[in-house]
């Protein structure tokens, strides 16, 4: 990333545009990422949301935004998108909008959008290339109805429809893979824990043309069961088990851009989350955290796979 | 001309419920669980459906109860999912059941439209909120009165049912199975967010106590097996896959075998067996709850919450005198035309309160026509009627 200007922490922007006083809950792991993705955004940008938390963010006057909002059908955000796009490239071509009157078009959805019933709506707006930036925040349920699972829910999580046994049975959907496999300009993960590699990553796709789709994982004090001033130690325990890879795809390829080498165990980062205390509580279910951990290790050693030199010996078995 | 086959819906078969749904007992219940709890009792085992407010506590009580029921609770991804699968689950022999609000039940319409076209049994209940669009979600409202009936595109007809209370919510969803599985249509319980989030008593009887009509199933000769019968309004039985016998769901215009016959001459065939079937039958469907509307000078009509507000209302005009009676609609669709008309050309005047921009008044007006005056007083949700302006209404009708 030798382009970026953002080498240091002390080098991310010191004022931050969006306001103070919002009506989301203390700790929100996704409203942290969006004040940072916004901060290098800057003010030329609209939002299209489709209904989820955030949509709470068009309540006036807890407005936090400097810019315009367009809310849509849940299925419908990128689609939405597609309108404002054009309707900005009408003004530039032919009443002469200057470019730097020009709009970032930022689609902000949750995960019961980006994950589930807006997907089609996705995979149509790359289709066509069309040039805006999505960013989902996933807090792996649907919290604004009380985080019932969706399809970013991870294996073994307790949610308000999966209350019994070992709570979620599926698995987290793969969508970093599936808009990737779209083949668009730009994908990524970020996590609002690990603000210079957002602000590296965003700083990226603001200067690209074309679909560009962020994930940012976002520790949710009130679905997940944790105290809200935990939310950037949940979402740095995230990053260092392993849970959420810090990964982006660019020009066809996969590059993970934080590899922790020393992976805290699953079991920490699970431990200090109420959703998960039934996987410790009254004993250790070591089964399903056995195996939660070998799918976390058998990702990493994919990926260090692909990352370590040649070797003429025959790959190790059973490292995940 | 009664063309149901074993005698009509109040001969239909009945059996005693299994007692694994059945949670019997007093219970302090919102609306919402009761509805879930209602469908479990009434034999549903599926369960496909989408978190949205107000609803969502029907679908939570019945993820929880599934396991211990022998049910099946699965999340879909959106409301035509929820309901697609659904259809595919009745086909598989399944009673099946979901729940929604004003946008699901929105993307819920053309598959809603197939459910009845594939004349495939389930419940849905839309626990109503303030619109349009994502209007007020938590707040109440009975704007989607006529969507229920005519959200579909093509004539069809549903039946649809409206709870005033968390114990109506409970027992009109077993009956909304009963008659979905009686006339093989989709059954809609139109309840709002006020009695879907209200907690009151419901009393869940023994399971004995509890009269479920069965899925029909056919047991003849294969060569025989028709999954359609034209000719039966009622009763008329399904197979479900698996059992050996041939059949083909389409929502193309079909004949009885279920292959498409896209001709006029069959879309007449099917298009009058749909709607004849409901509303051929609306007199045995029909459920209304009436109070002194023998004598009365005007009559209130409402459903829902609001005819609870109404009852206020009521009370005061009676202590200045005037005659005034309650008819409130238990069966929404198909409509009581006929009872309207009778009460219209005995009163002065009806009185329609409901929580939309004038939405049942029109079927009112339209069934009274002309015999007597018709005050609409509408609301555009989001709270109950003050019991005032209902008051007010009755005074101008007595006058």
């Amino acid at each position: 990333m030798s382009e970026t200007r953002f080498t240091n922490v002390k080098q991310l922007p010191s004022v931050h545009l969006l306001g103070s006083g919002s009506p989301m809950c203390a700790g929100c792991g996704g409203l942290e990422a969006l004040h940072q993705v916004y901060d290098i955004l800057g003010t030329n940008t609209v939002f299209v949301n489709a209904a989820g938390c955030m949509t709470l963010l068009a309540v006036y006057p807890f407005t936090p935004f400097r810019g315009s909002w367009l809310y849509t059908a849940m299925a419908s955000a990128p689609a939405g998108a597609q309108g404002i796009r054009d309707a900005l490239d009408v003004l530039k071509e032919r009443r002469g909008l200057p470019p730097e009157e020009d709009m970032q078009v930022v689609v902000l959805t949750g995960d019961g959008s980006a994950y589930g019933m807006g997907l089609s709506a996705t995979s149509g707006a790359i289709e066509r290339g069309l040039d805006f930036l999505y960013l989902c925040y996933d807090n792996e349920g649907y919290g604004n109805t009380g985080q019932q699972s969706s399809a970013a829910t991870p294996h073994g999580a307790r949610t308000a429809t999966d209350l019994t046994g070992i709570g979620f049975h599926g698995e987290k959907k793969p969508l970093f893979d599936i808009w990737a496999a779209h083949r668009p300009p730009y994908v990524a993960t970020v996590i609002g824990s690990e603000p210079l590699d957002l602000a590296r990553k965003i700083e990226k796709a603001k200067a690209i043309k074309g679909p560009r789709l962020i994930i940012a994982l976002s520790p949710c004090p009130t679905g997940w069961g944790f105290d809200p001033q935990e939310s950037v130690a949940i979402g740095k325990l995230a990053v260092n088990t392993g849970v959420w890879p810090l990964k982006e795809y660019v020009d066809g390829k996969v590059v993970h851009t934080k590899i922790p080498r020393r992976r805290v165990p699953v079991a920490s980062y699970l431990e200090a989350q109420g959703r998960f205390a039934h996987l410790f509580k009254p004993e250790r279910n070591e089964a399903v955290l056995a195996e939660i951990q070998a799918r976390v290790d058998g990702y990493w050693a994919g990926v260090e796979e692909v990352v370590a030199p040649p070797t003429p010996t025959l790959p190790q078995g059973g490292r995940g | 001309m009664n063309k149901t086959k074993n005698g009509g819906y109040a001969e239909a078969q009945r059996v005693a419920a299994d007692p694994k749904g059945v949670d019997a007992g007093a219970h302090f219940m919102d609306g919402d669980h009761a509805i879930a709890e209602g469908g479990l009792a009434a034999g549903c085992r599926f369960f496909a459906g989408y978190p949205i407010t107000p609803s969502t506590e029907t679908a939570e009580r019945f993820a929880e109860r599934a396991p211990e029921v022998g049910a099946l609770f699965i999340q879909m991804e959106d409301e035509i999912a929820s309901i697609a699968a659904l259809i595919g689950a009745a086909w598989g022999g399944q009673k099946v059941m979901t729940v929604t609000c004003g946008p699901g039940f929105s993307l819920m319409v053309e598959n809603l439209g197939l459910a009845a076209m594939t004349e495939t049994p389930m419940v849905i209940a839309n626990v109503q909120r303030g619109g349009p669009s994502t209007g007020m979600p938590t707040l109440t409202a009975q704007q989607d009165m006529m969507q229920a009936k005519w959200g579909p595109h093509g004539d069809n007809a549903i039946i649809a049912l409206c709870p005033d209370s968390p114990q109506e919510c409970f027992d009109l969803t077993v009956e909304a199975f009963n008659l979905s599985e009686f006339y093989r249509v989709p059954v809609i319980i139109l309840t709002d967010e006020t009695v879907g989030h209200m907690h009151e008593k419901v009393v869940i009887p023994p399971a004995d106590q509890i009269p479920v009509v069965p899925r029909n199933n056919y047991k003849g000769p294969k060569e025989d097996f028709r999954p359609y019968q034209f000719d039966c309004q009622g009763g008329h039985p399904m197979t479900q896959a698996g059992d050996g016998y041939r059949f083909h769901i389409t929502g193309l215009t079909h004949n009885e075998r279920g292959y498409p016959a896209a001709t006029a001459e069959q879309n007449k065939i099917l298009l009058t067996h749909l709607i004849e079937k409901i509303n051929g039958n609306a007199d045995q469907i029909i459920r209304l709850d009436e109070d002194q509307i023998e004598g009365a000078e005007v009559v209130v009509v409402s459903y829902g919450i609001t005819s609870r507000i109404a009852v206020k209302a009521m009370q005061d005009a009676r202590k200045e005198g005037i005659k005034v009676g309650s008819l409130r609609l238990i069966t929404i669709w198909p409509f009581c035309e006929k009872r309207i008309e009778e009460i219209s050309s005995q009163v002065k005047a009806i009185v329609v309160a409901e929580l939309n921009y004038g939405q049942m008044v029109r079927e009112v007006e339209r069934s009274a026509a002309g015999r007597c005056k018709v005050i609409s007083v509408n609301s555009c949700g989001g709270a109950v009627h003050d019991p005032q302006e209902i008051l007010d209404a009755i005074r101008r009708a007595a006058q």
